[in-house]
């Protein structure tokens, strides 16, 4: 809507009609004609300066309300929580890999057939009120009891992110052997991952999950520590 | 300005002047408001555009490696993977060369298969988001995170971003480098491990950056963003393998109000 601009002149000299005076009050049929602009009516257009003047006036967080450009979810854990390969349901997720060892496992349809287990404490479903692109960030620290070394076949537990449906297939980590202490591998003796991902989302409700899987030569696996932050900013992607 | 509105007092004669001043009044107040004529906490998301603190093409995005190992090796990439220097920069735009003491992380050069290309954003060659030709952007989000898959005979590995100024140099956001040390260093008997650590990063670049880099914020702007590795006292056959990364970027528009 344009600046106001009324819709009756009043000169001097003029038989001031009503109509006159009334339709500058309020025309409900041409609001940006009369005062009943500020009824909803009002936009940049009638900021000091707009446009000639940048910028012309800076809304600053006092006049926002919380949530209305970005918002948080939080959760986060410290107990410990102990997963045994029988978890999982596996017959054996070595068979299946054909990638090189600790790359694992190749395709993101293999991996949404194993039944992963979200980790409490680095999950969160929650409610989006606006189209946004969403920071998700998370630290967790996991190990397992592994003595075995990766080879041709698959030694590791897993850490990965979920965004509803899918996985963010840059967002996996591993922990392979950690029982041996003079090998790379040894040294390694837990997994630590602050990890990030960007993912554009749209209005309505989320899943978002770090999740767990390993492998049945994993005997036992267990997680330390975890959070997860989750951060919308919003926008609409092109 | 509030709005202040003079009375027709009585007994006035209540010409035609006097009645369009007071219309005329509250025309110019409702057409030059400021922030003293808004209400605390009157705006909601309703009230943005779709970019919200985002800001347009400069928003950033991801780049990604979604899977598989890279190698970079000391005989590829010659000094371009050899740390001598904290903080050292990269001279040239283009990534064909390594001019420095570190190199892009996404180098073609690199062996092994490779999804994501190079780990670079925000560098179209045209302006960028922060610096001169952009005053409402208050800094770039960064953060960047990499599977450091194993490392053979050399001391330590290490991560930094970069930051490109004006579409010509790159230089080294010094706070973002990382090393990955292990006792003993990378030893070429233990080739076939795996280490799989993760290195992550995470920075807000700032005008200020501009300054620190020589540049001058009023004619300056930050035009790229990339990550590199390096290998501190490569030997032999030294190479540093990584697997997934994912390096993002968000230019945030949200400036202090003056």
């Amino acid at each position: 809507m344009p600046d106001l601009i009324y819709g009756t002149t009043i000169s001097d000299g003029d038989v001031i009609t009503v109509s006159g005076v009334n339709d500058r009050l309020f025309d409900a049929s041409s609001p940006d004609t009369s005062l009943a602009i500020v009824n909803g009516g009002l936009d940049e257009n009638n900021l000091d300066g707009y446009p000639s003047t940048s910028p012309y006036v800076q809304i600053g967080p006092d006049h926002v309300q919380p949530g209305s450009l970005v918002d948080n979810w939080r959760a986060a854990g410290t107990a410990n929580l102990d997963y045994i390969w029988q978890h999982f349901g596996l017959t054996d997720i070595a068979d299946e890999d054909v990638g090189a060892p600790g790359d694992s496992p190749v395709t993101a349809t293999t991996w949404n057939t194993y039944a992963a287990k979200p980790i409490p404490g680095g999950c969160r479903s929650f409610w989006l009120n606006w189209d946004a692109r969403v920071v998700i960030a998370w630290n967790i620290m996991w190990t397992n009891d592994n003595s075995v070394a990766e080879g041709t076949a698959r030694h590791l537990t897993r850490i990965f992110l979920r965004v509803d449906s899918s996985y963010q297939t840059s967002c996996r980590r591993s922990v392979g052997q950690t029982t041996a202490s003079s090998t790379h591998e040894g040294y390694a003796r837990n997994g630590v991952y602050c990890g990030h991902a960007v993912v554009d989302m749209t209005r309505g409700y989320h899943d978002v999950a770090l999740e767990i899987l390993q492998d049945k030569q994993v005997q036992q696996a267990r997680v330390w520590a975890r959070s997860i932050h989750i951060m919308p900013l919003k926008y609409t992607a092109p | 300005m509030a709005w202040d509105l003079s009375y027709i007092s009585d007994g006035s004669l209540a010409v035609a002047s006097l009645l369009t001043s007071r219309f005329d009044n509250a025309k110019t107040y409702i057409d030059d408001l400021d922030l003293e004529s808004m209400q605390r906490g009157c705006f909601r998301s309703d009230h943005f555009g779709d970019n919200g603190l985002l800001y347009n093409d400069w928003s950033g995005g991801t780049m990604e490696h979604e899977s598989g190992d890279h190698t970079y090796t000391l005989a590829t990439f010659g000094v371009g993977v050899t740390y001598t220097t904290f903080g050292a920069d990269t001279a040239t735009r283009l990534p064909s060369t390594y001019v420095g003491d570190r190199t892009v992380i996404g180098h073609a050069d690199a062996s092994g298969p490779y999804s994501g290309g190079l780990s670079e954003l925000l560098n179209s060659g045209g302006t960028g988001p922060l610096g001169n030709a952009n005053g409402i952007i208050a800094g770039v989000w960064a953060m960047f995170n990499c599977n450091l898959k194993d490392a053979v005979d050399c001391d330590a590995v290490f991560f930094c971003l970069q930051a490109e100024m004006s579409n010509s140099s790159w230089y080294t956001i010094e706070r973002t480098e990382r090393l990955f040390y292990i006792d003993g260093g990378f030893l070429a008997s233990r080739a076939s491990e795996h280490l799989n650590r993760d290195i992550s990063i995470a920075t807000l670049i700032l005008p200020a950056d501009i300054t620190d880099f020589g540049g001058d914020v009023a004619t300056d702007d930050i035009t790229g963003l990339r990550a590199c590795v390096s290998m501190l006292n490569p030997v032999n056959d030294a190479s540093v393998t990584l697997n997934r990364y994912n390096l993002s970027a968000i230019s945030l528009q949200a400036k202090d109000p003056a």
